[in-house]
């Protein structure tokens, strides 16, 4: 019997945009005794930088509908990005309130759908770190990956704290210690904490001003002498990944920092191939970080 | 609000996705990964679309952003 079940919240941007992020997440967790349940029909969940930001309701009883496909599977969600969490986590906390619900479930009458609040959605992270447990993943690795990485949390997974399970914000280290139990070392760099540029609508309506937040941290993490990024988000990693390679488009500039996501440097340590975890499709050449660690792909 | 999040706006109403699959490389990829070319989400499940649509109805949002079916109208 399968010890951790999830329903498996996969947004816009990975299935749409980055299904390398999905492949390898569906590869590696069932090394960690989990099972990913569909959530059979869910919509955007809706990004919380454009929708929220315009209209409360709509945000909120189209999360609630989201909410309500996981409480049909009687499970919690498990969601891979940072926007995603941010919208499903404050959908969970919200309808909390009988009298929200009650308002919400009015809007979805029609869709076959009612929100009881009878679950939660929990990040990766909170998975990975308070559900399996370290010393579980530390037993799936075969093949130990010894490279300089740069950490990027993101903002949503920490803020706002009130409705977050962590119980502090600052000097997160958490996605730190998930990458040094795979034999990774991480190293400290300067806007470490700072918004990859992304979020809130910046990325969609601002691009110049979005990618010189993506140059500074890059700039950063090059004068640490890193071979690769690892990201928990995905919004995050198509910031870093593309934005680099729009960056050097347009500026001439040759920034070439891998990017990767958690769970693509946790399958290679379980010993998948980097084609199975789509580092072949990736903007950034992830080959000198492969080369550095013995691989290719 | 600005044409581009009109035009996000415009995406989720008419697919479910904000960010959806516009173009058929983006199903090539998934099957290159070994997954199948849509996901199980809206984009497998007509009826899914129907019931974010109906929300968007019921709540206004379609007129708040000014979306009218089968024109793009992010242009203002």
């Amino acid at each position: 019997m399968v010890k951790h079940r999830y329903s498996f919240f996969l947004g816009c941007v990975i299935p749409n945009r980055l299904p390398q992020i999905e492949a390898a997440t569906r590869l590696v967790v069932p090394k960690l005794d989990i099972e990913l349940v569909e959530m059979k029909g869910a919509s955007c969940c809706p990004a919380p930088g454009v929708i929220k930001s315009f209209d409360i309701d709509t945000w909120l009883a189209l999360t609630a509908r989201n909410i309500a496909l996981s409480e049909e599977n009687g499970l919690d969600i498990l969601v891979l990005c940072n926007g995603c969490y941010g919208t499903l986590i404050a959908g969970v906390a919200g309808l909390k309130d009988p009298d929200t619900r009650k308002r919400v479930n009015k809007i979805l009458k029609g869709t076959g759908h009612q929100v009881k609040g009878t679950i939660t959605a929990k990040h990766l992270v909170e998975v990975l770190y308070m559900d399996v447990g370290k010393e579980a993943i530390e037993e799936t690795v075969v093949n130990p990956i010894d490279a300089r990485f740069a950490i990027h949390v993101g903002c949503h997974l920490l803020k706002p704290a009130d409705i977050r399970p962590w119980g502090f914000v600052e000097d997160f280290m958490l996605v730190d210690e998930l990458v040094e139990l795979v034999g990774g070392t991480t190293v400290d760099y300067k806007l470490k904490d700072m918004c990859c540029g992304a979020g809130g609508g910046l990325r969609s309506a601002e691009l110049e001003v979005s990618n010189d937040m993506v140059r500074e941290k890059i700039e950063a993490m090059q004068r640490a002498k890193v071979d690769a990024l690892v990201n928990v988000c995905n919004f995050c990693h198509l910031q870093f990944d593309v934005g680099q390679m729009q960056l050097n488009n347009q500026y001439g500039t040759d920034y070439q920092v891998p990017v990767l996501y958690y769970t693509q440097l946790l399958g290679l340590a379980q010993g998948f191939t980097p084609k199975q975890m789509g580092l072949d499709k990736h903007y950034i050449s992830t080959k000198p970080f492969l080369e550095k660690i013995g691989m290719s792909v | 609000m600005r044409p581009q999040h009109k035009g996000v706006s415009y995406k989720l109403i008419e697919t479910g996705h904000a960010v959806p699959i516009d173009d058929d490389k983006w199903k090539k990829m998934r099957e290159d990964l070994g997954l199948p070319p849509l996901p199980p989400t809206v984009h497998s499940y007509p009826k899914a679309v129907k019931e974010v649509q109906h929300i968007i109805k019921k709540t206004g949002f379609d007129k708040l952003v000014n979306y009218k079916e089968g024109k793009e109208d992010g242009k203002t």
